[in-house]
């Protein structure tokens, strides 16, 4: 007998319809969403606010990274791989050409101080927070 | 930008089950025949080389690379990326020198190149005046 039987089996049901529905357009959706290049992550904690951005196949030395009041942009050019007369594209899924992104920062930091690295073509700008702006702990004294 | 219609086979979708459930992505690429070779370059940001394995197997490429979970001790803002797997397999034609397929990466890109057997090569044939 079904009936009111163990609750979870219900949920997880549906979760694992979610999941199969996921898989299914797990290829379509992603191939038909408009570009959005690069893909980008944007983390903070008390020191820092990191800017993490999906960007293979472009030479570091020419991404641009801006930080202007509370907006970072990231810009730079992705080039197409080389083709000769001959040549037959099959398939080209990967972006090319400019890109630019810019993004607003949730707290002020300091301008002076941002890095940025890149490595396995992902690029990390790290912008430390501004010292006047950093969240401060306030001890409750006991009286 | 030409012959774009001209489109290979669907390459063949992720059908494997896992017993983890972080997501599974399947990475852009860009094929492209040559004369002599077809490369195929996707697009893997943020692995370790390490972690990438490229496998021909009974006709079929499949290439793999775990991403990594991001810095920790930090809030996400905002996220379009998330930690996971990139995996695709291609089934690729007997016009493929199996043994020969090498692979590179660089800058978060995999290049593979796939060197075509020799009776696949287009040949240029004289026409002898005698």
């Amino acid at each position: 007998m079904y009936g009111f039987g163990p609750r979870s089996s219900f949920f997880d049901d549906i979760h694992r319809l979610q999941r199969e529905i996921n898989r299914l357009f797990a290829g379509t959706v992603d191939s038909l969403r408009t570009p959005r290049f690069p893909a980008v992550n944007l983390r903070q904690n008390n020191e820092a606010v990191i800017l993490e951005a999906e960007v293979p196949g472009v030479d570091p030395a020419q991404i641009n990274v801006t930080v202007q009041r509370d907006t970072v942009t990231i810009s730079g050019s992705r080039p197409a791989p080389q083709t000769a007369e001959d040549d037959v594209i099959h398939r080209q899924e990967r972006f090319s050409g400019e890109f630019t992104r810019t993004f607003e920062l949730p707290c002020r930091v300091d301008e002076n101080a941002v890095k940025a690295t890149y490595k396995n073509g992902v690029l990390t700008v790290t912008m430390p927070r501004a010292p006047e702006d950093k969240p401060k702990q306030i001890k409750v004294i006991t009286a | 930008m030409k012959d774009l219609a001209k489109k290979t086979a669907p390459a063949t979708p992720v059908t494997v089950e896992r017993t983890h459930d972080w997501p599974v992505y399947l990475p852009d690429v860009d094929i492209i025949e040559r004369n002599e070779t077809f490369e195929l370059y996707a697009d893997v940001p943020g692995v370790d080389p390490n972690s990438i394995t490229v496998n021909f197997e009974q006709g079929v490429l499949t290439i793999r690379a775990g991403r990594p979970s991001a810095a920790p001790n930090t809030d996400v803002i905002y996220s379009e990326f998330e930690p996971g797997e990139y995996e695709r397999s291609f089934t690729v034609s007997d016009q493929i020198d199996a043994a020969k397929i090498a692979a590179q990466y660089r800058n978060g890109v995999l290049v593979l190149t796939l060197p075509k057997v020799e009776a696949a090569k287009p040949r240029k044939i004289e026409v002898k005046v005698s």
